[in-house]
């Protein structure tokens, strides 16, 4: 491992590690083994973990002492094996979305201003695997990477006061998913059946940090039958390992 | 059980909040002033940290069936026991079928009134504190029933009392560590952040507190990364924003101070407008 990342203090109980400031694949890749590692290495003693693009925030029980633990996490990065150590797989999520009426709120608009047939801005939704950054912004919400520019398109000028859980969106050159009913700016462009963030799950939020997504078009006859199925707890999301 | 009789401005339970799901996303809410809530909790002598109400500007109006005790602790309000002035930081007998009126604050933003052995409240994840989506029935209505564990018991002797320093209140000094983007300022920036003289804004809510007077300096916007409560964010405009414990656990805005615990409970007591003044204290 050629660039180590910084180690600072962040407030009273927190570490703070930072690689160079990018939102890049390869320095997240980094982050994020290096994240699971130390959250599985100190895992009695830390309270609680953030994780984003180029940085991860870790907060320590008030008994312990954060210089002294910088000094030692500091040794333990000059062990160059470290990483070959910690290689963890990642999972990819096949996530079904009815990009149809009633969900597609805002699909025609762009269609029309962008001059793409619907159907080709479900296929450019589709194909990429987006890596999920991070989980913010609120529980459950995922970061995702990798849109296809030839569909980004601006937030909308007034947000909605109310935007359905399992929303679809594009803001800018990011595309998501809202985990629950909030307001809201993004485009909608459909919505999955999938619940993302349950509070009766041990880990609620569906996705984390270092997998990956894919879309898949369903029909809203898909859709109501996924949602029956959830219901009764018949259903089985489609994930798998997923090496880049 | 209490009953609700009047919510009061914007009362709810809280607390210590959810540490363990910021990865996913969640805030970690809790109560504003968490020594307040733990100073609470002592002085009825709980051994873990009971849920308590928090009010904020008008408390609420509780109407007592069977007999307790209370403390209430944080900000000052007028507080009324079956129509009797009650003492603050002290614990109170309330005798069953009372009415404890908690009326406007006097001194500070936050009070916290806490029973014996805690209410009995629904959580989730691990963690009684209100939130919109999370936990919205941690919100205080009227007619809402809340239930106390403890009914039962022997006369308990409490000899604690705490003064409280009013003074804390008016003049608020913040220790602070240098936060990650702090050394992006220049030096002159740097000791124009430190030295000025600011106050506290009313649109200062739980998830921020927003600084009045600041010092014309900015910062640029960063590639979004953690932030925490007590994160004192400066956007590219000037505005200078004080992370509290409802904030988001990402943020895009330079984050130049890291408040300590200490001050962000001092802060969260910070009265709103220009008369009362908060500084910085690099340490």
């Amino acid at each position: 491992m050629k660039n180590k990342p910084t180690i600072s203090r962040f407030g009273d109980h927190g570490i703070l590690i930072r690689y160079p400031q990018k939102i890049d694949r390869k320095i997240h890749f980094k982050l994020t083994q290096l994240t699971h590692f130390l959250t599985r290495e100190y895992s009695e003693i830390i309270e609680g973990f953030t994780i984003a693009y180029h940085e991860s925030a870790f907060y320590f029980n008030s008994e312990i002492l954060i210089d002294e633990t910088i000094e030692k996490l500091e040794e333990k990065l000059n062990d160059v094996n470290l990483f070959e150590e910690i290689k963890k797989k990642s999972s990819i999520f096949h996530i079904p979305v009815c990009y149809e009426a009633p969900f597609s709120l805002d699909i025609e608009e762009i269609s029309k201003i962008k001059k793409k047939k619907v159907s080709s801005i479900i296929d450019l939704h589709t194909k990429p695997v987006y890596p999920i950054y991070f989980i913010g912004f609120s529980p459950g919400f995922p970061y995702l990477g990798g849109l296809n520019k030839k569909i980004a398109f601006p937030r909308k000028a007034s947000p909605r006061k109310k935007v359905s859980a399992g929303s679809v969106g594009i803001a800018g050159t990011q595309t998501g998913v809202y985990p629950n009913e909030s307001p809201g700016g993004w485009n909608i462009i459909g919505r999955s059946p999938l619940h993302f963030f349950d509070v009766k799950n041990e880990n609620p939020s569906l996705l984390k940090a270092g997998d990956y997504v894919q879309f898949e078009a369903i029909d809203y006859a898909e859709y109501k039958q996924i949602e029956k199925q959830i219901k009764s707890g018949t259903y089985s999301i489609k994930k798998n390992i997923y090496n880049d | 059980m209490i009953e609700v009789l009047n919510p009061g401005t914007h009362s709810t339970i809280q607390d210590k909040g959810r540490l363990k799901f910021r990865e996913q996303g969640v805030p970690v809410g809790g109560a504003m002033d968490l020594h307040a809530l733990i100073l609470a909790n002592h002085l009825l002598q709980h051994t873990e940290i009971a849920p308590v109400i928090e009010f904020a500007i008008n408390g609420p109006t509780l109407y007592f069936y069977s007999e307790t005790y209370i403390v209430l602790t944080g900000a000052e309000f007028h507080c009324k026991l079956n129509g009797k002035v009650i003492s603050h930081a002290t614990p109170i007998y309330i005798p069953a079928e009372s009415t404890l009126e908690i009326g406007h604050v006097f001194k500070g933003n936050y009070g916290y009134l806490c029973v014996l052995g805690g209410f009995s409240t629904e959580k989730t994840l691990e963690s009684a504190s209100f939130h919109p989506t999370l936990l919205p029935n941690a919100k205080l209505k009227k007619e809402m029933k809340l239930v106390y564990i403890k009914t039962h018991f022997n006369t308990v002797n409490f000899y604690a009392r705490v003064i409280p320093v009013h003074d804390k209140f008016c003049r608020t000094k913040m220790d602070v560590y240098p936060g990650p983007e702090f050394n992006l300022l220049s030096e002159e920036q740097q000791s124009k952040l430190l030295n000025q003289k600011y106050f506290v804004k009313s649109s200062s809510n739980r998830m921020a507190v927003i600084m009045g007077n600041t010092s014309g300096i900015n910062a640029p916007e960063i590639i979004t990364a953690p932030v925490q409560p007590g994160t004192v964010q400066l956007t590219p405009s000037g505005d200078l924003i004080v992370l509290m414990r409802d904030a988001h656990t990402t943020g895009g805005y330079s984050r130049v101070l890291q408040l300590t615990d200490y001050a962000m409970n001092s802060l969260s007591q910070c009265e709103i407008g220009e008369s009362y003044e908060a500084s910085f204290h690099l340490i």
